[in-house]
């Protein structure tokens, strides 16, 4: 009886054991080519940092860098987003997402790309966006809903991880780059012309909430959008303009980065608390609550396209291969070579 | 048994000459001043073109895309010592570098590029607007905000004016494009090393790099190699004075080597050829082997003069006996020369006819002229008897000497041993033949020693900004159709083949329409957001950016990427690190695997053709893959003829293998010295190997000759092989004194060619001549073959001299 049911563990431990081990196998077995750092004639778009400090960077030419030891060593991928071999993989990747929990993500490119992954970004799968715009921007409020802006007002949403998007009408047939959902409903999306579309449903529907005056071609765009909390947003653009909300969305005010420069990511390090802001030529930019922003001691001179925290581990991507990392939150970058 | 031997000889052309010896003196005295006159026609010149295939595929696309800028390309850098190139001073630098440059002879005023060139210029987007501007035109910023300002922008911008400022900010270049017809080498040369000395400073080095640096310096060297040429004469006429001084005709040979280099000159100048500086030791290694046939004809005549008695008769036989010998040597010397002109490249065609022009006026002047010119003078006296009692240093050579001859008919293990290892270093020879490493194996030139101050610059001037180019050209259908140049699917291939060569190391940098205008405009006509940074998303977007790009930029700025308006055309730059072989060959292949991967299997690029390699890599590539196929043509050929003159002269085919592994043997060690010093054939190394070749193929035929002659006339087998070692050895072993005496001086020549090809000549004579003068006579004696010591027509030859005597 005894003997049996240890036969029985023994077994089920086997097969469980078969089983992690294949898991493990496959995630050790991903294609590759490691490297210490990202080629200089590719262009990084789009970081984010999984909760175990993994960091996955996409780029140009379905490029997709992943780092499990903080940076250390590379492990350079092309994403599969048509048929034919890797040379025929010359779409431009623009921004990666994780859900909260970290599992599932999301990336989206030109052309319309989506690709989905459900197991921590070891393999990713196409999705059908339904659009053929390109796609500049997504936010996995979880893992069902999720939001992708990009070219000429478009937006996509799903409701369930994927399997179904569906394109939702802008109120304005602009391009829109940045991203940020407050909360489940609550959602920011800045384009061209210092549009600043708002939902509140989810990203089922959108309003105008600032700006979208496309007759006055000497209005600039906004290319991201931050809340610190649901009353506290900023969204950066060019020639070092900031606007900012202390109320929801409700009222914008216009501010200024102490140096005129274009300025295409903004993000709050939720662990500092801290404002950080980068873009043209490398600079780079930080504040605290104060609000008072201050230019950083430059260690790259390639526009940076997006910005990424967790815990003290920050990672910053640019044009010409630029990765730029630190360990202390921001007191010092380094340039990855 | 003497008179014998002359009686018997087949050939009377000796009698002849004599016989008409006024009127055929006179005619060749014609000839040679007729050609004398063409000599002061001469011109010292190098033309670019000269020196690669012109019906290689890569040099038509050169030519045929020339529209694109030519191969030959001034870089001049100017490099801070401390601090970077942002203060007034250098900037200044800068810009009058750039004027200066422009004002060189021939210069193409479209591509002076630099900093400071109103074609240079970036684009900046600001709301509502695009600025396209130069860098640093017309005027240099002098206050701080302004070179601070002028600094920000050249940081932003890298990746556009990364080819004229370098990464780390201390080094800036001028790079300019010249006319290649008619560009005057000497005067382009002195004319930048004056820019080089008005702006080199006490913070700044100007360092200058390209092809028309490398030829001008050919010129910079030319009193140098000049008194090199003098000294080498010099210790040849020297050498010769001391080895056949006691005979007051020992100057002879000089003669004879005057008139035939009048000829080989005089052809060049009739054909109109130029002559190149750096291929002087040619002429020279011609001119060498002339004397040598010189001293060996003498060598004989005096032999037959002390035998006769009479210098008519005397003249008469040594132009009867070394007339087949010499034709036979001088005929291996042309094979040698003859077939590099197959190639197809005019500079080895030049040197193939003038050489071949130069070497039958020294089988003229030493085997007709010479006996015509000695039946003339007086018979020569010998000067110096001795009449002291040899020192014992003298008697101990004397017997070294003695035993030495003696080796090869000498059985056992020493015998043995050269056999065997002559045998090795056969095998070891064609191995190293076929492992020859084809092109230049190093960066920089090889024409001039590593740490010549050329090279010096050209490495410092390659560790930042690329100075070789490999172009692909993409023809396609005219905008607006899909596949035109313009065509986003088609912008988009040559950003992926970009990408693609790129991840070559040896790649520094890819420049096309593509990523450089399309991309940059494209960015930042959408408010410069990188992630515009991409191909235009339509047919539209691409027009309006092309469009953008040519109103924005300076007159002749988008011929650098497409040729004209039509948008059919399109030069993908391909900026490599150096031109060695295996970076040429690499890229090669890279881009036919990209061609065969990408483009190829897809449909959308149906209508286009993609055409490689052209730019100055692709003509280095062109000459490599000729001189590759050219180099194997060559030995082949010239092993054949050897193969072919031996067999008719000898009447035997073992002595036709028998030569024919004695020249592997003696001349394939030429590619073990190759490989030993990291010597590649290129355009300027092989004309001096195929030379190399034919040139001591002559040791064992007049030995062997020789040694044949005394059998024949009855000698035995082993007195034989002595008695010709002692004479023709001697001979021989003068002429190699000679032929090294001459050759010696140029391995200080400061022009590494020079110095490496005289090691390898010298190297070349040495086995030549143990090949010659030991090795066969071991195999003679070893294995006695019938065509020396006796076929049945050979007996009956012998019987028949016997009777006679």
């Amino acid at each position: 009886m005894y003997l049996n049911k240890i036969k029985t563990w023994a077994i089920a431990g086997a097969c469980l054991l078969t089983v992690a081990a294949g898991a493990v196998g496959a995630r050790g077995a991903v294609e590759g080519v490691t490297r210490s750092g990202a080629p200089g004639w590719l262009s990084l778009f789009g970081v984010a940092i999984q909760p175990d400090n993994s960091i996955f960077i996409i780029g140009s030419k379905g490029l997709l860098l992943t780092s499990s030891d903080r940076g250390k060593t590379w492990l350079q991928r092309t994403v599969k987003e048509r048929e034919g071999s890797d040379l025929f993989q010359d779409r431009d990747l623009y921004a990666i997402r994780f859900s909260p929990g970290g599992k599932v993500g999301w990336i989206v490119g030109e052309e319309g790309i989506i690709m989905k992954t459900d197991d921590d970004g070891v393999t990713w799968t196409k999705q059908d966006a339904g659009t053929r715009k390109n796609l500049f921007n997504v936010f996995a409020v979880d893992e069902q809903q999720v939001v992708a802006i990009g070219a000429d007002g478009t937006i996509v949403r799903t409701a369930d991880g994927g399997s179904h998007w569906q394109v939702v009408k802008s109120p304005k047939i602009v391009s829109l780059f940045g991203l940020v959902f407050v909360d489940k409903n609550t959602g920011f999306a800045v384009g061209e012309f210092s549009t600043i579309l708002a939902t509140a449903d989810g990203g089922q529907t959108w309003t105008l909430s600032y700006g979208g005056s496309t007759s006055d071609f000497t209005i600039g765009p906004y290319f991201s959008i931050t809340f610190s909390d649901p009353q506290h947003g900023i969204a950066c653009g060019l020639a070092g303009d900031l606007l900012v909300t202390a109320d929801g969305g409700k009222t914008w005010q216009v501010q200024k980065l102490p140096d005129p420069v274009a300025v295409y990511i903004v993000i709050e390090d939720s662990a500092s608390k801290k404002l950080w802001a980068a873009g043209a030529g490398g600079r780079m930019f930080n504040a605290a609550q104060t609000g008072q922003w201050q230019s950083v001691d430059r260690t790259a001179f390639h526009d940076i396209t997006d910005l990424a925290f967790a815990g003290n581990l920050g990672v910053a991507v640019g044009l010409n291969g630029t990765i730029l990392l630190t360990n202390n939150a921001g007191v010092q970058w380094q340039a990855v070579q | 048994m003497a008179s014998s031997s002359v009686k018997l000889t087949s050939l009377r052309i000796g009698d002849f000459v004599l016989r008409f010896r006024a009127v055929i003196g006179g005619i060749l005295l014609l000839i040679s001043a007729i050609l004398g006159y063409y000599c002061t026609q001469v011109t010292v010149a190098t033309k670019f073109d000269d020196f690669f295939p012109t019906n290689h595929h890569n040099v038509k696309l050169y030519h045929e895309w020339q529209k694109y800028g030519g191969a030959q390309t001034l870089s001049v850098m100017i490099q801070v010592k401390d601090g970077d190139i942002f203060n007034y001073s250098v900037l200044k630098k800068i810009q009058d570098i750039q004027y200066d440059v422009d004002k060189l002879p021939g210069v193409d005023h479209n591509e002076v590029l630099s900093l400071a060139s109103y074609r240079v210029s970036f684009a900046e987007a600001t709301p509502g607007s695009l600025n396209i501007q130069p860098f640093m035109f017309p005027i240099v910023p002098k206050s701080p905000e302004g070179i601070a300002a002028l600094k920000k922008t050249v940081l932003a911008n890298l990746g556009l004016i990364s080819q004229y400022v370098s990464p780390d900010l201390k080094s800036a270049v001028v790079k300019a494009s010249f006319n290649e017809r008619g560009l005057d080498y000497k005067t382009l040369f002195t004319q930048v090393q004056d820019i080089v000395k008005k702006y080199q400073g006490s913070n700044a080095d100007i360092l200058i790099a390209g092809e028309p640096i490398i030829r001008g310096y050919g010129y910079y060297y030319e009193p140098t190699v000049g008194a090199l040429f003098l000294i080498a004469v010099g210790v040849m006429i020297l050498i010769l004075w001391l080895t056949g001084g006691q005979r007051s005709r020992w100057w002879a040979p000089i003669v004879t080597g005057a008139l035939s280099a009048v000829w080989g000159l005089g052809f060049v100048g009739v054909m109109k050829y130029d002559f190149d500086p750096v291929m002087l030791v040619i002429p020279f290694i011609l001119t060498a082997r002339d004397m040598s046939h010189g001293i060996q004809w003498q060598g004989r005549y005096h032999d037959e003069l002390d035998r006769l008695g009479d210098k008519y008769a005397a003249c008469a036989v040594t132009t009867d006996l070394m007339l087949p010998p010499g034709l036979l040597s001088i005929l291996a010397d042309i094979s040698g020369i003859i077939f590099i002109s197959f190639g197809g490249i005019p500079v080895l065609q030049h040197i193939a006819l003038a050489g071949t022009v130069w070497l039958a006026g020294s089988l003229t002047m030493v085997f007709i002229f010479q006996p015509i010119l000695m039946s003339y003078l007086p018979v020569p006296e010998v000067k110096h008897k001795r009449t002291r009692q040899p020192s014992a240093l003298m008697k101990s050579i004397g017997e070294s000497l003695n035993w030495f001859v003696h080796v090869p008919t000498r059985p056992g293990t020493l015998r043995k041993t050269l056999l065997g290892a002559a045998a090795f270093f056969l095998v070891y020879g064609v191995v190293a033949g076929v492992k020859c490493r084809i092109g230049y194996a190093t960066s920089g030139t090889p024409l001039y020693q590593p740490n010549a101050k050329v090279n010096q610059d050209i490495r410092a001037v390659g560790k930042k900004f690329p100075l070789e180019e490999a172009w692909v050209i993409l023809v396609t259908p005219p905008y607006p159709d899909k596949q035109s140049v313009l065509g986003p699917e088609v912008l988009r291939m040559v950003d992926d083949m970009r990408a693609y060569l790129l991840a070559d190391p040896t790649v520094a940098q890819v420049e096309e329409f593509s990523s450089t205008v399309s991309a940059t405009f494209n960015q930042m006509f959408h408010y410069g957001y990188p992630k515009f940074l991409a191909m235009p998303d339509s047919q539209e977007m691409s027009g309006n950016l092309w469009f953008l790009f040519i109103n924005g930029s300076a007159p002749g700025e988008l011929e650098r990427y497409i040729s004209n308006r039509l948008n059919d055309d399109t030069c993908i730059r391909v900026l490599l690190k150096d031109h060695t072989y295996d970076t040429l060959n690499e890229i090669r292949e890279r881009i036919q695997r990209f061609v065969a991967q990408r483009v190829t299997p897809d449909p959308a690029f149906s209508k286009v053709k993609v055409l490689f390699v052209a730019g100055i890599a692709g003509l280095y590539l062109g000459a490599n893959d000729v001189l590759y196929e050219l180099d194997f043509l060559n030995i082949t050929f010239v092993l054949a003829v050897v193969w072919m003159f031996c067999l008719f002269s000898f009447r035997s085919f073992v002595a036709a293998f028998m030569f024919l592994f004695a020249c592997v043997l003696a001349n394939f060690g030429a590619f073990i010295y190759m490989n030993f010093r990291n010597i590649g054939l290129t355009i300027d190394t092989i004309p001096v190997i195929s030379l190399g070749i034919g040139l001591g193929v002559d040791y064992g035929i007049y030995m062997i000759a020789r040694i044949r002659d005394e059998v024949m006339g009855g000698m035995e087998v082993d007195d034989a092989i002595v008695l010709a070692l002692k004479s023709t050895g001697v001979a021989v072993f003068n002429t190699f004194l000679v032929m090294i005496g001459g050759i010696f001086p140029w391995i200080f020549s400061p022009l590494l060619f020079h110095s490496q090809m005289s090691t390898l000549l010298i190297f070349l004579m040495g086995t030549n001549m143990i090949a010659g003068c030991i090795i066969l006579p071991c195999y003679l004696s070893w294995a006695r073959p019938k065509f020396v010591f006796g076929g049945a027509s050979m007996i009956k030859d012998r019987e028949l001299r016997a009777a006679v005597s």
